[in-house]
């Protein structure tokens, strides 16, 4: 009887043992930061530039580029027509992962910043949703003037 | 009168048992420089008290250790602590090298990876309390605001051709000129180094993370954690500037099994110069990722993505 009772226990903590630990979502994806898909550009599919923080303000941002924009800033030309800048800010929080590191936590604002013939235009969207933010501080000049990262 | 054959088979054991404590490993000082960090004498005494008995030139083994075969599996132990990180001789790095393998200590604990899991289950006393691991997280203090008169200037290079690397990984792992290209899984600001990164992904890993299967990460999946100095203008606004290296994770369930089915290479400076003394240096990148099983040894989540364009 003893002998039954040890076999089926056994048999439970080698099964136990194979059983694969299913990590949680919330430790696998970083689902608070994810940026809005109702933007009039995928800022997210496109190629990062250069990176920023703001300490006292608790923020990081990362410039995006499409690819007309990327080409000019990586050439260290200006911006032609029909390139755009994306500039994505999110709050930061501690990376639960590393002491020492802080990674993005849900996002504040997107600016974009489209070049034509004539001229930038300057477009800011916050919120959750993100909507279009009607008579905000032109920032175009500003987000023109960041340089690309050097990468070899 | 022959003795019953269970008292020989004691007695067998027992001479076997006596004869085992004449093989002592020798755990004496190793031939390094000696000299401890310097740091304040609660953060001491917390280091003295929880690491120093394995990762010091002086281990402390309980009465209990020091019988064999125990000590043969605690003396293989205290040197390969000793190896990884020793307080004895810490103190004769340059600060920037005392500095990660400190953070890197903190972090291993807050995982749970240190002490050893197996040291706790017989030394149950040693393990770091809450309030110690706070005590060494202030002390660390991976952001303290930077005066405005230890600001840097911030330079950026201007942006050159792409290059190749000026060779290949010792351990076979190879270079992805197109890292730059690729799309953004997630962005770092590390206060413990005073870099920013950007971590970016190939097609493989970005569809992974769209679909939401990344555990595991798909064979084929390669990450490119591309590291900048940061420098804060004494106003806490922090920019990237120069480019210090790019480290790659190459997914590759089979021909990386020996590393945990992951390919890891870092190419540093602008010279792109493969990091490593030899083929086996990724024992490094694999020691500090272990921690990470139970997220495919991944320690960046990916900021959640639509799913496939």
């Amino acid at each position: 009887m003893k002998l039954r009772v040890m076999a089926v226990m056994i048999c439970l903590v080698m099964v136990a043992g194979c059983q694969k630990k299913q990590t949680a979502a919330s430790d696998l994806y970083n689902d608070a930061a994810m940026v809005d898909v109702g933007l009039p550009y995928p800022v997210m599919q496109w190629k990062p530039l250069t990176t920023m923080v703001d300490r006292g303000a608790g923020t990081t941002s990362t410039l995006f580029g499409n690819d007309a924009a990327v080409a000019a800033a990586r050439a260290g030309q200006s911006y032609p027509a029909g390139a755009v800048l994306g500039l994505v800010m999110w709050r930061q929080k501690d990376d639960p992962h590393w002491f020492g590191a802080r990674i993005p936590d849900g996002p504040l604002q997107v600016e974009f910043v489209e070049f034509g013939a004539s001229g930038m235009r300057y477009r800011e969207f916050a919120g959750s949703p993100m909507v279009e933010q009607a008579g905000a501080q032109d920032r175009g000049a500003v987000i023109a003037a960041m340089k690309a990262a050097a990468l070899p | 009168m022959r003795a019953p054959r269970w008292i020989v088979v004691l007695g067998v054991v027992f001479v076997l048992g006596v004869a085992m404590q004449a093989v002592r490993p020798s755990l004496g000082k190793p031939a390094g420089s000696q000299a401890e960090i310097a740091a304040p004498p609660e953060v001491r005494a917390i280091l003295q008290r929880r690491c120093y008995a394995c990762h010091s030139d002086a281990p402390q083994l309980a009465w209990f250790d020091q019988v064999e075969p125990a000590y043969w599996m605690v003396a293989k132990d205290v040197r390969e602590a000793r190896a990884h990180l020793n307080f004895s001789e810490l103190g004769t790095k340059p600060v920037a090298a005392q500095r990660a393998e400190l953070f890197e200590a903190v972090n291993m604990i807050q995982l749970g990876a240190m002490p050893l899991p197996q040291y706790l289950a017989v030394h149950r006393e040693a393990g770091v309390t809450p309030e110690e691991l706070a005590v060494l997280k202030t002390w660390l203090a991976p952001f303290a605001p930077v005066a405005a008169s230890a600001a840097a200037p911030v330079s950026v290079p201007s942006f050159g051709e792409r290059k190749g690397a000026a060779s290949l990984s010792l351990n076979g792992v190879p270079y992805f000129p197109d890292y730059r290209d690729w799309k953004v899984i997630s962005t770092t600001d590390r206060g413990d180094n005073h870099t920013m990164r950007i971590i970016t992904g190939n097609d493989v890993a970005i569809r992974a993370a769209e679909q939401r299967k990344i555990s595991p990460w798909p064979d084929g999946s390669v990450f490119a954690k591309i590291t900048m100095a940061s420098s804060d203008d004494g106003q806490g606004h922090v920019s990237a500037g120069k480019f210090v290296q790019v480290e790659f994770m190459v997914k590759d369930a089979q021909k990386y099994a020996a590393t945990q089915g992951w390919g890891y290479a870092r190419y540093k400076g602008d010279a792109l110069k493969p990091y490593g003394a030899d083929a086996h240096f990724d024992r490094e990148c694999t020691g500090c990722h272990a921690p990470m099983r139970d997220n495919d040894f991944v320690y960046s989540m990916p900021i959640a993505r639509e799913v496939g364009r």
